[in-house]
């Protein structure tokens, strides 16, 4: 699991914010197009992928793209 | 629990939807232009029916089942069982299961439960249903399932008034020549995800003066368990049967969201996603009728589709409990009619 991949998929769920906006050090939280529908998103995403199951806590608590995907990788291991 | 019972058939299917519809749009004044355009974006959700004031789940109930003994030309002193799925029964007690067999005219002799699950709960109907027939208790079993979401939940919350709707369905299962494989879980560890406590006990006398329609929901926690138990108990199923996924004909999943629907086919990574439909833009959510709405609605919607090849169908719901299971049925020889209000 590679970070730059995984920046990638976490941008794919955005459709308006441009993916050159979307770094490791996002807080994603402030990003103007960031709603609840966006958790589900990256709960599936990070299922599909991943094989890995996030609350909705853990992408709350989660500040920053790297952190969200720090905590993925302790989940798979 | 997983098990395959032998000798039963669904025999009939049918969907009650209310007359009245509220589009989403309505809620522009409420919630202003872009939150209701990018919620509709998202839930894929663009109109729901709404039972009237004096309207109940068992009114639907009854329309549906009156319409599909007239279909059918069933003789009504032959159904023996009732089983009434539903968050919104009429009272408190007695069971509307037993209101309905009075209401539908039916024998003394009926055996009737309610059963209260909601997006499940067709699922957990239809096991009922079949273990009354297989257990030799009952011939012809009249499932009822529905819900009138409209007077259960807030609202004034925009997660809900956006999301769910009002629907019934009436499903006939009988002694007959077929086979139902089911795969059903429970986990009451997390029975706080979505609850209800103002209409029970366990808080009297605190909620005396609380609204029995201010639920609490986690939608986050039940994407969840959707997203980690959905695929498995389908996987689980398709097991069981010895059956392939890409050659099942029809997968009837619970419509909660379009997320919901397309997160399930990429997970299954089905080759025939189109088998997987989406079904609930004109409908919402519509608790435990989804699944049989997604049965009666798309073959008439969709061009193309010829229920008499659903030879391997599988169905699968998940929610309020919680709770989430799949069956595997052949619905080939199933009497599948168009919705009505």
């Amino acid at each position: 699991m590679e970070l730059e991949d995984f920046i990638q998929k976490f941008a794919n769920q955005f459709d308006d914010t441009d993916a050159s906006e979307i770094k490791a050090d996002t807080k994603f939280h402030e990003l103007g197009e960031w709603s609840s529908m966006l958790v589900l998103a990256l709960i599936a995403m990070a299922n599909i992928e991943y094989d890995v199951t996030l609350t909705g806590q853990d992408v709350k608590d989660a500040e920053t793209v790297e952190d969200l995907f720090n905590l993925i990788k302790v989940k798979l291991e | 629990m997983q098990c395959i019972l032998n000798d039963i058939k669904i025999r009939g299917i049918i969907t009650c939807l209310p007359k009245d519809v509220k589009e989403m749009t309505d809620y522009i004044s409420v919630y202003g232009e872009k939150e209701v355009t990018d919620t509709i974006a998202s839930s894929g959700i663009e109109r729901v029916h709404v039972a009237k004031q004096n309207e109940t789940t068992s009114d639907l109930c009854l329309r549906a089942a009156e319409a599909l003994f007239e279909n059918e030309g069933i003789d009504k002193s032959t159904i023996d069982g009732i089983v009434f799925v539903s968050l919104t029964p009429d009272y408190a007690f007695p069971a509307t299961s037993v209101v309905l067999q009075g209401r539908l005219g039916l024998s003394k002799d009926v055996v009737a439960f309610d059963t209260a699950y909601g997006c499940s709960g067709y699922i957990y109907g239809l096991l009922q249903a079949a273990t009354l027939i297989g257990s030799g208790v009952c011939k012809n079993v009249l499932l009822l399932a529905g819900d009138t979401n409209s007077k259960l939940l807030d609202q004034t919350r925009k997660s809900m008034a956006m999301v769910f709707g009002d629907a019934a369905s009436a499903t006939l299962i009988c002694k007959g020549e077929g086979i139902l494989g089911f795969d059903l879980h429970t986990n009451g560890y997390a029975y706080e995800t979505v609850i209800n406590k103002n209409t029970g006990f366990r808080m009297w006398p605190y909620n005396l003066d609380k609204k029995f329609n201010d639920q609490e929901m986690k939608d986050d926690d039940v994407f969840s368990i959707i997203v980690s138990q959905g695929p498995r108990t389908i996987k689980a199923v398709l097991e069981l049967m010895g059956w392939e996924k890409d050659d099942v004909d029809f997968y009837g999943l619970h419509q909660a969201t379009k997320i919901t629907i397309d997160f399930m086919r990429k997970k299954l990574r089905l080759v025939h996603p189109e088998r997987a439909p989406f079904d609930i833009v004109n409908y919402g959510n519509t608790g435990p009728t989804t699944v049989p709405l997604v049965l009666t609605d798309f073959p008439y919607r969709a061009s193309g589709i010829d229920t008499s090849k659903w030879k391997k169908v599988v169905l699968a719901a998940y929610g309020v409990g919680m709770s989430w299971g799949s069956v595997a049925c052949d619905l080939s020889k199933t009497h599948i009619y168009k919705p009505i209000n």
